[in-house]
């Protein structure tokens, strides 16, 4: 590093995070050339913690993973358990399970819109919006009991069932937050301070997006046409008519335009599925405590992309492996390499692009080679290697 | 008897207490319409309505652990908080405020108050410079990228009154007859005075590092800025230096950039005090407004509008002048 | 830059109006009435199946034998008294974490939730509550 270069350690503790995650930065003058980060400020051992516990205190467990997208882990984890015991879940069970999906959705993105505001120091914004979201935490409480970790999710359906009311007062509530969201985007997308911060920064070319293997609103907003919820539908979806928002800006304007109309799309989805509700129970009566043998691996849109939850049942009443996969874990590679090049008041707003949820990333170990203690990283030309070297010896077969 | 008058002018009014009471009715002032207009309210428990957050705030300051890095210049870190603060409480007895003729006048002491008012972003570049961490060295090289932006347009925004005037003292440019004179006289001093008014308020809110011109002090990119480093009595006194700094800069424009009267010593004072109320009202209207720009474009805002606008100006005024126009 | 200041209107518009901040505590807060407080034991119809301990994720409940001293024996000839057992239950308030898989969960109906959030308190002892009749 010549002498021009400075090194900025943003993290493990900055106004601009939320939660701890480590970023070094190699700057000169104003312009990044290096970035680097390090995770596993947030490992709670969450996976490890399941193994020992039945899969619905499992349940409330995962739910605290993350606070935003909590609904997301449950509903994932359920899937998954479900689709080991082949369970069919009722009609209005499942409509309930994706009204919370959708209203998580609503309030995930605008706390997303609020912080990116703050980000780039639009403070009105963000107190704004912030106002507005307090109508849909307050639906959810009225619906579910508590403003975060609904705790709505069962194996086999949901908890509570919604009476007329309630559901008129959450129509009311996404008819006012239509019309407010609107006049944010035409304000928020036309305010030159605001624009100007955001507009060209922070770009990731389709090309690379796709190979960074980008998900959720970050990837539709460089233009890849991915959506759990159209591509591999559950719950209520396969009933569902909506639009699958994709932008081809490629910057942080492009998502933030993802995010607002898919907003909007969310509103339109709740209108459908609280005017549609279909009558019935709201769970699968008699679940088996003690779940067969068997693996599932279930994907579900949260706010922030692709939530993926592998489970492993070896018969008893406690899973045997849970794995997760947050979706900022996909997209924090390219959301790094998306700010090279561009300047140091860039950094928090090109990171919060993602939406990051350090929380839920951090379920990942980091293997180094150390000679001295014995680790060592196998690479994929070495397991090749190995391969033909043991069909050589055992077996006499040369494969090379 | 005169050093009892002048220890009375430095320490009470309106030298060091009533700046600081001001300093704090101000920032009073700034914080709950900022957060009114958010919809919020802003302080509300300490004294009537929060009256007395600003000071809370203060003592909480002064009652902190005060450290100072090791890698630090020990002599530059501790002095550059009471330089700058001092250099602002000079400024301050400049301000005409109890009688058009203020406790110490001469010819030249606008150009006199504008300088005093620009040590102490001085003060914060070296204070940043000086503290030995990435954050402030990124914030004091910004604090300094800001100051050419925009103490060009505020030099020439606050001179123009003093062209019109014809004199380079304040309470002679107070004293101004703006309303003598034909009419399209009259007109041309309205509207460079409304021109210079537009751009001095802007370069006042760069000067004071508030939204939209923050970046040096940018919270969420480099902590604090120049002042990362900075913690309890050193902090709480770069604090009190921006509070009365808002207080000076808005009073020196509501000075010679708003309408001033004939009237007493006493009234007048009262409505200069109100003026300086009206300047930071509309210094919180802009705060809440508008969302942080980057460096290259304050530096570009400021060279493509702030300064063409007061330079183009300046010039027609000093053209007219010459001609013999705006005289009375 | 035409677009410039397009928040402005909405400032000076909520300049006029009420603040949106609710003056908790100073006015109190309407609860759901779905809310999810700490669990209510009712002693009387707990059977000590000891499901809810096993569901608990936080490990926060412990459902206790009551111990009583034994009835005075019976006359010549009668049947023995029928004695039921009856339990406590002891709640760590400070690991609960709302869930109300324990009133779910519970055959009997013993134990429902409450709607108290001002849970926080200055000792570590007084978050422990037990409800329920003391053992003798």
């Amino acid at each position: 590093m010549d002498k021009d270069t400075i090194w900025i350690p943003v993290g493990p503790q900055h106004p601009f995070l939320k939660e701890a995650a480590k970023f070094d930065f190699d700057i000169r003058g104003e312009v990044i050339v290096g970035a680097r980060y390090q995770l596993g400020y947030n490992h709670r051992g969450m996976e490890k913690a399941c193994e020992d516990r039945n899969y619905y205190q499992c349940l409330y467990l995962l739910e605290r993973i993350c606070g935003i997208c909590s609904h997301s882990h449950t509903t994932a984890f359920s899937m998954a358990v479900e689709q080991i015991l082949n369970l069919e879940l009722p009609k209005r069970g499942s409509y309930l399970r994706t009204l919370v999906c959708e209203l998580e959705r609503l309030h995930s993105h605008l706390l997303w819109i609020g912080v990116a505001a703050h980000e780039v120091g639009f403070d009105s914004l963000f107190m704004l919006v912030w106002r507005d979201r307090e109508v849909v935490m307050e639906a959810l409480e009225s619906i579910t009991g508590n403003r975060i970790n609904y705790a709505i999710n069962t194996i086999g359906g949901v908890r509570r069932d919604i009476n007329d009311e309630q559901r008129v007062k959450v129509l009311q509530m996404v008819k006012d937050l239509e019309k407010r969201m609107a006049y944010y985007a035409e304000i928020g997308t036309n305010e030159p301070t605001f624009v100007n911060r955001i507009k060209g920064v922070g770009t990731l070319p389709t090309e690379k997006a796709k190979a960074m293997c980008a998900v959720g609103p970050f990837a539709r907003a460089s233009g890849l046409d991915l959506d759990i919820r159209r591509d591999d539908p559950y719950g209520a979806y396969p009933d569902l008519e909506f639009k699958v928002i994709t932008n081809d800006m490629c910057d942080i304007l492009g998502r933030v335009v993802v995010r607002v109309l898919e907003l909007l799309e969310s509103c339109k989805i709740i209108r459908q599925l609280l005017e549609n509700l279909p009558e019935g129970d709201i769970a699968v009566k008699k679940v088996p405590r003690k779940v067969p043998a068997g693996f599932a691996l279930a994907r579900y849109e949260a706010p922030r992309g692709e939530d993926c939850h592998y489970v492993r049942s070896n018969g008893t009443d406690k899973p045997d492996r849970v794995k997760v996969r947050a979706p900022t874990m996909a997209n924090l590679e390219a959301a790094v390499e998306s700010v090279i090049g561009s300047f140091v008041a860039d950094i928090p707003i090109a990171i919060a692009s993602i939406d990051p949820c350090f929380s839920c990333t951090d379920r990942t170990t980091v293997v180094l080679n150390d000679d001295k203690r014995g680790r060592k990283i196998t690479t994929w030309e070495d397991l090749r290697k190995n391969g033909i070297e043991w069909y050589r010896r055992e077996m006499g077969i040369s494969l090379s | 008897m005169d050093v009892i008058k002048v220890a009375f002018f430095v320490l009470v009014f309106p030298g060091f207490l009533f700046q600081f009471a001001m300093a704090a009715i101000l920032e009073w002032v700034d914080r709950k319409l900022y957060a009114r207009m958010q919809n919020r309210v802003g302080p509300l428990y300490t004294g009537p309505s929060g009256f007395l957050q600003p000071v809370a705030d203060l003592v909480k300051l002064f009652s902190k652990e005060d450290l100072t890095p090791a890698g630090a210049d020990k002599l530059m870190f501790n002095i550059l908080p009471l330089v700058s603060l001092a250099a602002v409480c000079a400024s301050g007895l400049l301000v005409p405020l109890w009688t058009i003729r203020p406790f110490t006048s001469f010819p030249g002491d606008i150009i006199a108050d504008a300088y005093l008012l620009a040590i102490p972003s001085f003060a914060l570049f070296l204070a940043g410079w000086f503290s030995s961490s990435p954050f402030s060295l990124i914030g004091a090289t910004r604090v300094l990228t800001q100051m050419f932006a925009y103490e060009v347009p505020f030099f020439l925004a606050l001179l123009t009154p003093a062209v019109i005037a014809g004199s380079w003292q304040i309470s002679e440019i107070m004293n101004f007859p703006w309303w003598q004179g034909p009419w399209w006289s009259i007109l041309l001093r309205l509207v460079a005075g409304t021109i210079a008014f537009g751009v001095a308020v802007t370069c006042l809110q760069a000067k004071l590092e508030r939204v939209p011109f923050d970046i040096p002090e940018a919270e969420t990119e480099v902590v604090a800025g120049p002042l990362t480093e900075y913690s309890g009595k050193k902090y709480g006194i770069f604090r009190l230096q921006k509070n009365i700094l808002m207080y000076t800069g808005a009073a020196l424009v509501a000075a010679v950039l708003l309408p001033s009267f004939h009237m007493g010593p006493v009234l007048g004072g009262i409505w200069l005090v109100l003026k300086t109320f009206f300047v930071v009202a509309i210094l919180s209207v802009i705060r809440a407004s508008f969302g942080r720009i980057r460096i290259d474009q304050i530096v570009v805002f400021s060279w493509k509008y702030l300064a063409p606008l007061s330079l183009v100006q300046f010039l027609v005024v000093l053209l007219l002048k010459a001609q013999g126009v705006a005289l009375p | 830059m035409s677009k410039l200041g397009i928040f402005m209107p909405e400032m000076l518009r909520n300049l006029g109006a009420k603040p949106a901040t609710r003056m908790y505590p100073f006015e109190p807060v309407a609860l759901p009435e779905g809310y999810r407080g700490i669990p209510k034991f009712t002693w009387q119809s707990c059977v000590g199946c000891q499901m809810c301990v096993k569901d608990c994720t936080a490990e926060a409940l412990v459902i206790e034998q009551v111990v009583e001293p034994a009835p005075p024996p019976p006359a010549e000839g009668e049947p023995a008294p029928k004695v039921q057992k009856k339990f406590r239950m002891v709640l760590h308030v400070d690991r609960c974490i709302h869930c109300a898989r324990c009133a779910e969960v519970c055959a009997r109906n013993a134990i429902h939730m409450d709607d108290s959030f001002e849970l926080a308190n200055f000792t570590r002892d007084a978050l422990t509550v037990s409800e329920g009749p003391e053992s003798k």
